[in-house]
């Protein structure tokens, strides 16, 4: 039978179902209520018990020469690792994005190893590399250098825990940003330091700024390749993180809790702090 | 002379990107590099600029041997298609750049009023102290310029300075960059594969194919007398016909319009023979000049013109272009047939590369 398609009534438009309203609101209650208990919950929890005695015993828990002497390394160390991979993390980063060099893509991936193995594992890697008996310690011990058990591991072990986030950070807005930029100010007659520090370092210091805030607050919780390389030397090698893990061990809890929060809070606000920052300045230089 | 370029040759890989290109640019005028993307026009500019190094040839600039300078020491203003402003700075620092890092360094009072003295040229003094990403296309390029010229480069070279923008900003920076340079007169090299804005904007052409200069001189002769078929396709649309088609015509006693000795005529792959679609006449009746017989498959208004797509008796397909009042004044519409015969007829003959124009 012929159909005359014209006197046809179009076929019905399928309606599409209305937003459901109420699966919506399911998954943000799900979503918040997972992050209320994995990080909300915690969180609070840790402050309560921080300050459960109320404000005086939380200062002079941390103000015990123990907690002071913790604190002082851990600083020390954020400082030196962060400042180490400040540098060669730039460097690395530009290499990587710039340089065609026969095994790129290996080194690509290889900075990721820090991430991928456990901090515990980069601890012993150091103190096979330089324990008294290790390859390079063995010269270095003779040299009257002590590397492992003392500072030196320790900032060299935080160093290579953190190495990938500045080079992650870097890198896309390093690819992002292009040479144009770079040879437009050769052209001007500006050389290859001038441009960097002009051009090229101005328009990678959001990610660059990231990846040390990050780099910051991983080096000031690190704990795993510390415990391996520090030797956990009351007084010497104990970093604020091992000084929370020896109050929980000698039941010494408010000293425990009061680092903990401090440790904590100092990341967080860090964080806060950056992603505010950045906000308002690239508001101005968006690209487009 | 103001940019001299010698046996330029530059290979990426297996790819011949540029292959002994020699030209020049005199003091004070405006060029374009034309050709189609691959061309090798870019490569040169970068060349030039000492962006790239080229595998062999020279490169003189305002009569001194560049070819081995680095980009610092050669005083080349550049602009790219994307800007490429630092996005971190205000305009005036943009701008100010060059001056900054030039040594011996002006003095601070004598940068400011440099840098002022070009946004005013620029027409941009009131956005001093914006950022980039706050102007408009037109008028990052604009800025893109006053960066380029603040330190006095003895050439400007710009590579496809409009391809960013849209068609009316495009065709006012157009007329506004040709202005600017009857006004300052710097020796500018510019990259383009639009063949009206280089008609529109430069005193001379280069056209590239293939890494190779195929025809250069003032845009108006390039389009009268193109030396290759590749020049006269690329410099606008035309209609390119067999020997056959041509010799086919409907003659009625009338003088032939082409000698019938074109060697290869009336064989395959013989030379071809190319008519522009303003270089027709279309006609109602027959007029005495040899004509084809053709039927209008299609009538489209452009404006002021009208485009008519004509097929003749043996297939081949016209595009012809009337003005508006021509085609009004013949009152055609589609299905209808037609006499049409070409005005100006070119015949490239490959082998001697040689052109011949036969005005009927």
């Amino acid at each position: 039978m012929a159909v005359d398609v014209a006197t046809q009534a179009p076929p019905a438009v399928p309606r599409r179902p209305t937003p459901n309203a109420w699966g919506r609101r399911l998954l943000t209650a799900a979503v918040l209520g997972w992050f209320a208990l994995l990080i909300l919950v915690p969180t609070l929890a840790l402050v309560r018990g921080a300050f459960s005695g109320g404000l005086a015993p939380f200062w002079q828990a941390l103000s015990s020469p123990d907690a002071l002497r913790a604190f002082r390394l851990t600083i020390g160390i954020t400082l030196v690792a962060t400042a180490l991979n400040t540098v060669f993390g730039l460097a690395f980063a530009v290499v990587l994005v710039r340089h065609r060099f026969w095994g790129k893509t290996l080194a690509d991936g290889l900075v990721d190893l820090p991430f991928a193995v456990s901090p515990i594992i980069a601890g012993l890697m150091l103190v096979i590399l330089y324990g008294p008996q290790g390859w390079i310690g063995r010269w270095l011990e003779s040299a009257g250098v002590r590397v492992v058990y003392a500072w030196p591991g320790m900032a060299l072990a935080t160093a290579f825990v953190t190495l990938p986030f500045v080079v992650r950070e870097v890198v896309p807005v390093l690819r992002e940003f292009g040479v144009e930029q770079e040879e437009v100010s050769y052209t001007l007659g500006a050389g290859r330091w001038t441009t960097f520090w002009r051009v090229t370092l101005p328009s990678v210091r959001w990610g660059l700024a990231y990846g040390v805030t990050l780099t910051v607050a991983r080096s000031l919780g690190e704990f795993g390749a510390l415990l391996v390389v520090s030797g956990n030397i009351l007084g010497r090698t104990q970093t604020a993180t091992l000084y929370v893990h020896d109050g929980i061990e000698s039941f010494n809890t408010e000293g425990a809790y009061a680092a903990s929060v401090l440790l904590a809070g100092v990341s967080f606000v860090l964080l806060i702090g950056m992603e505010t920052l950045r906000k308002r300045v690239e508001a101005r230089e968006r690209p487009e | 002379m103001g940019i001299v370029v010698r046996n330029l040759s530059k290979r990426f890989g297996s790819f011949q990107a540029v292959d002994g290109v020699s030209f020049e640019v005199p003091s004070g005028q405006l060029v374009a590099l034309l050709g189609p993307s691959g061309s090798g026009k870019s490569t040169i500019l970068r060349i030039i600029a000492g962006l790239e190094p080229a595998d062999s040839g020279e490169v003189e600039l305002t009569g001194e041997d560049a070819t081995h300078l680095p980009a610092q020491e050669r005083g080349v203003g550049f602009v790219f298609q994307h800007y490429a402003l630092f996005r971190h700075m205000s305009i005036r620092q943009n701008v100010a750049f060059g001056l900054e890092v030039q040594r011996p360094r002006a003095s601070r009072k004598e940068i400011n009023r440099r840098v002022e003295e070009l946004l005013d040229l620029v027409q941009l003094l009131g956005y001093a102290d914006r950022y980039p990403s706050q102007l408009s296309g037109g008028q990052r390029q604009r800025v893109a310029l006053a960066r380029a010229l603040a330190p006095r480069p003895k050439v400007l070279l710009l590579d496809e300075p409009f391809g960013a923008l849209d068609a009316k900003v495009r065709d006012e920076l157009r007329a506004w960059l040709r202005k600017f340079h009857d006004e300052i007169h710097v020796t500018s090299l510019f990259v383009t594969h639009d063949q009206q804005e280089a008609f529109e904007v430069c005193d001379q052409m280069v056209v590239l194919n293939k890494g190779k200069v195929e025809q250069m001189g003032p845009p108006q002769e390039l389009y009268e007398h193109p030396a290759s078929p590749f020049v006269t396709e690329f410099l606008g649309a035309v209609n390119v016909l067999r020997v056959e088609t041509v010799l086919g015509m409907d003659l009625v006693g009338e003088e032939m319009p082409i000698p019938l000795d074109i060697p290869g005529a009336g064989s395959n792959g013989g030379p071809a023979v190319y008519v522009r679609p303003h270089d027709f006449e279309v006609t109602r009746e027959r007029n005495g000049r040899p004509a084809w017989t053709a039927r209008v498959q299609r009538l489209t208004p452009l404006g002021g013109l009208v485009r008519l797509d004509l097929t003749l008796l043996d297939g081949t397909v016209l595009h012809v272009q009337l003005t508006r009042d021509r085609c009004l004044a013949l009152g055609l519409s589609g299905g209808e047939n037609v006499f049409v015969s070409p005005r100006d007829l070119k015949v490239f003959h490959e082998a001697k590369a040689f052109v011949e124009n036969y005005v009927i």
